[in-house]
């Protein structure tokens, strides 16, 4: 079943990739933005092990059961409340950004509002499923849109306009120290594996990571193709002028067979549904995380029927989202998305390590019982 | 002899055990034989009657007549019942006597699940002919039949078959409480019941598989799949199933490896087509127009150029009129079924185009949409499938190409979310391994 921690680790790849990190690494490509993606994997190959192998001392059971062994109600309230805050976070800001992105490239005319509320209310309605339902609707979404990522990344790097030259000359500006945003946005990539802090709940008790070496390499490769194959397209220069890098990059691409010419339309398909992924995994783990603050929660991850505080917490994520989104400009957004990157690496090195703490503290009681 | 049989068949309401005894003469024997898989009158005929009527010493007629033979070895006694023989027990000795009846030739041909070179017969309305075409291709004395009687007034026999060793015990137990709770007047047919006992009313998709199909039956039976034979109804129900199940067709098993694996391939392409082409119809030629290569949107949009009205309506326009097309060839008699078809197909078609109420593409897109719901090959499927591309016409109206994905996307999230009697519904089961286990057990406490 290490299938299914394969996925969590990849959707989170995956999106972020494609929505506002190219933007910020390019910013910084002649500063550190090289030496942060060289610099990544080493980093969240660490934290990755930390996590899982802290995980693994726990089976069956998610954060908040974790924390509730060796704190008080209370302390266990805020770490979660905090914790869904910037997972919340996370999925709001992806699915606001994609609905800027139709609403620029796919449906000028639509009004983004209405756009942005369809999307919220898919999201929150898959989000309040059952954590096995969401891992199926991960693996199905996922294994849909694979194959279409590698073609589009395929056909880009085949494209007659890449140009290598431009690549190796951001290439050379590995010397440079990383900074704190570049770096921030690199290693967010490979934090797939904090999914597994909800999930953990629903693999089967002897479960063992597997190939876990792996997972920090592939991700590796999609980081590099995604930062260097739109510099490659787009020159050194002009790479800095678009927001939305990808899509930019998709759209230089054409087919030369087939309906469709332009490559962006089918990149737009796949993000929605890599998107809309992200959003939902991100909160199904809000509404679990902030459930177990509510009394009487039963902690059940194939249960029948949504119950009504899942939906009531949708609801508020959704209104939240939507009314903060009413008043934040593009702009704004952007900014808002830099300084949620930087918090958050320092946020998820302070969780993963104190999770990694409390392993080896479970592990030494064990081993005292054991002795005495 | 029945004591031993009782341990070693399953407890099966169509497994009849008798014991006879003449107030006269003071003999007994026991009886013992499945009753769909006997001709029960051959039964009457030579052991009970002439045994009730002590015409001459019982055990003489055993001797005499070539039917019966004398079984030795208990353990041949399993096999003989199953293949349609009467067992009897007089003074200890054990004959078994050849009553086997095959009611192929009472079944009916296959109506609606139809192959090319499977089984053409299917089961029949009458229970005894289904059990006996069931049992004869199921020769397990696991197989296990219950009976059951649903509807205060019509008092339809019921009955339920599964694999004892195999059938999932808590599927079963829910099914029998699902069958308990029923409370209903009349119920005619398997389809009433489908809806009775699937555990949300307002869904899109079915969770109980209706065939008409021994073979599908007798592979489902040994999957561990619980099986319901209606009294009076020429469909048997399947349960639990996948949504994979829907889409698999019994032929699947029996042609060519490779075409088989690309008729799978082409089922779900079909099942994608005719869901979405519509929405995508109205989304691409009402918003984003530019989508297609430059000629292929000149040539969509040139076709369109005489028709009046938005994209919907013309989707509208055809769609109720293929819907007419499809209830109206069910609901006539089968003499003027093609008049139908021609009028609506080729004559009204080829007239709307030409009058410009209705774009050329639109002709093609229909009949593809309408032709690509019929290669599911189960029907309660392309039923429920012919409802899904309605919402996504209604969220392409409104949002485009994006609408068509995420309504899409909802269809995916819905489907994962569904359970058909306990059992994951949409899931892509993997190479599985025991030693592994599978997800959701941990937290299953």
């Amino acid at each position: 079943m290490n299938r299914y921690f394969f996925y969590n680790y990849f959707i989170v790849c995956f999106t972020n990739l494609m929505l506002l990190i190219p933007y910020f690494l390019t910013a910084d490509r002649y500063g550190g933005a090289v030496m942060s993606i060289v610099l990544s994997p080493i980093f969240g190959y660490i934290f990755l092990y930390m996590f899982t192998s802290s995980l693994s001392k726990f089976p069956g059971k998610a954060l908040p059961e974790i924390f509730s062994l060796f704190y008080p109600k209370w302390i266990v309230n805020i770490v979660m409340v905090y914790k869904a805050v910037l997972i919340g976070i996370a999925g709001a800001l992806v699915i606001s950004t994609y609905a800027v992105i139709i609403t620029s490239f796919l449906n000028p005319n639509a009004n983004q509002y209405v756009m942005l509320m369809l999307l919220l209310i898919v999201c929150a309605y898959a989000a309040t499923r059952s954590t096995v339902s969401i891992a199926f609707i991960l693996e199905i979404s996922l294994l849909l849109s694979l194959p279409v990522i590698a073609f589009v990344m395929y056909k880009t790097i085949n494209n007659p306009l890449m140009n290598w030259d431009a690549i190796h000359v951001i290439a050379n500006h590995v010397d440079h120290m990383p900074t704190l945003l570049s770096f921030a946005c690199a290693s967010f990539v490979f934090t797939g594996y904090l999914n597994m802090g909800l999930f953990n709940r629903i693999l089967p008790p002897n479960f063992k990571f597997k190939y876990i070496w792996s997972y920090p390499i592939i991700a590796f490769i999609v980081l590099v193709i995604t930062f260097f194959v739109p510099i490659g397209i787009h020159g050194t220069e002009t790479v800095s002028q678009y927001i939305f890098l990808w899509s930019a990059t998709a759209d230089s691409t054409r087919m030369m067979y087939g309906f469709i010419e332009r490559m962006l339309f089918v990149f737009l398909i796949v993000l929605i549904n890599i998107s809309l992924t992200f959003t939902m995994v991100g909160w199904h783990m809000v509404i679990e995380y902030i459930r177990t603050i509510i009394p009487n929660n039963v902690v059940n991850p194939d249960e029948k029927k949504a119950p009504l505080r899942s939906y009531i917490i949708a609801g508020c994520i959704i209104i939240i989202t939507f009314v903060t989104m009413l008043k934040v400009t593009d702009d704004l957004m952007l900014k808002f998305t830099a300084y949620f990157l930087i918090f958050r690496l320092f946020s998820e090195t302070l969780t993963t390590t104190w999770i990694f703490i409390l392993s080896r503290k479970k592990v030494r009681k064990y081993e005292k019982e054991a002795a005495s | 002899m029945l004591e031993r049989l009782k341990i070693i068949l399953s407890p099966s309401e169509d497994l009849i055990q008798k014991e006879l005894k003449h107030p006269i003469s003071k003999q007994t024997i026991e009886l013992a034989f499945y009753l769909p898989l006997v001709d029960e009158a051959k039964v009457h005929q030579f052991v009970t009657v002439p045994f009730s009527k002590n015409e001459y010493p019982i055990s003489s007629l055993f001797q005499s007549n070539s039917n019966f033979y004398i079984v030795e070895d208990p353990a041949s006694w399993v096999d003989l019942i199953l293949r349609g023989q009467a067992l009897i027990e007089h003074q200890n000795v054990i004959y078994a006597f050849d009553a086997m009846h095959y009611k192929y030739n009472d079944a009916p041909v296959t109506q609606v699940e139809s192959t090319i070179r499977g089984p053409q017969h299917s089961i029949s309305e009458d229970p005894i002919i289904a059990l006996n075409l069931i049992r004869n291709a199921y020769m397990s004395p696991e197989l296990t039949i219950d009976q059951r009687q649903v509807g205060t007034i019509s008092q339809t026999s019921l009955y339920i078959l599964y694999d004892q060793r195999k059938s999932n015990q808590d599927t079963l137990k829910l099914v029998m409480n699902k069958i308990e709770a029923i409370h209903l007047d009349l119920i005619n047919s398997t389809g009433e019941l489908e809806r009775l006992l699937s555990s949300k009313k307002y869904q899109l998709f079915p969770t109980l598989l209706m065939t008409e199909r021994v073979d599908r039956i007798s592979r489902a039976l040994s999957l561990g799949k619980i099986v319901l034979v209606l009294k009076g109804s020429q469909y048997a129900l399947i349960l639990p199933v996948t949504f994979f199940d829907f889409i698999h067709a019994v032929e699947d098993h029996y042609e060519s490896f490779w075409m088989t694996r690309l008729l799978i391939v082409f089922r779900y392409i079909a099942l994608f087509i005719t869901v979405s082409l519509p929405g995508l119809y109205i989304a691409v030629l009402s918003y984003n127009p530019e989508i297609f290569r430059l000629q292929l949107a000149f040539s969509l949009v040139a076709s369109r150029s005489v028709v009046p009205y938005p994209s919907f309506i013309e989707v509208f326009i055809m769609l109720i009129m293929i819907e007419m097309l499809l209830e109206s060839s069910i609901r006539i008699p089968r003499f003027i079924g093609p008049a139908s078809t021609t009028v609506g197909g080729l004559i009204l078609g080829s007239a709307i185009q030409q009058a410009g109420l209705v774009s050329s593409v639109m002709i093609i897109v229909t009949s593809l949409m309408a032709i690509s719901n019929f290669v599911l090959p189960v029907y309660s499927m392309t039923l429920a499938v012919r409802f899904l591309k309605y919402p996504i016409i209604f969220i392409a109206i409104f949002f485009g190409l994006s609408g068509v994905c995420v309504g899409l996307y909802f269809y995916i999230v819905y489907l994962c979310n569904m359970r058909s009697f306990g059992e994951y519904y949409f899931r892509i089961r993997g190479k599985f391994t025991p030693q592994e286990g599978d997800i959701g057990q941990a937290g299953a406490r």
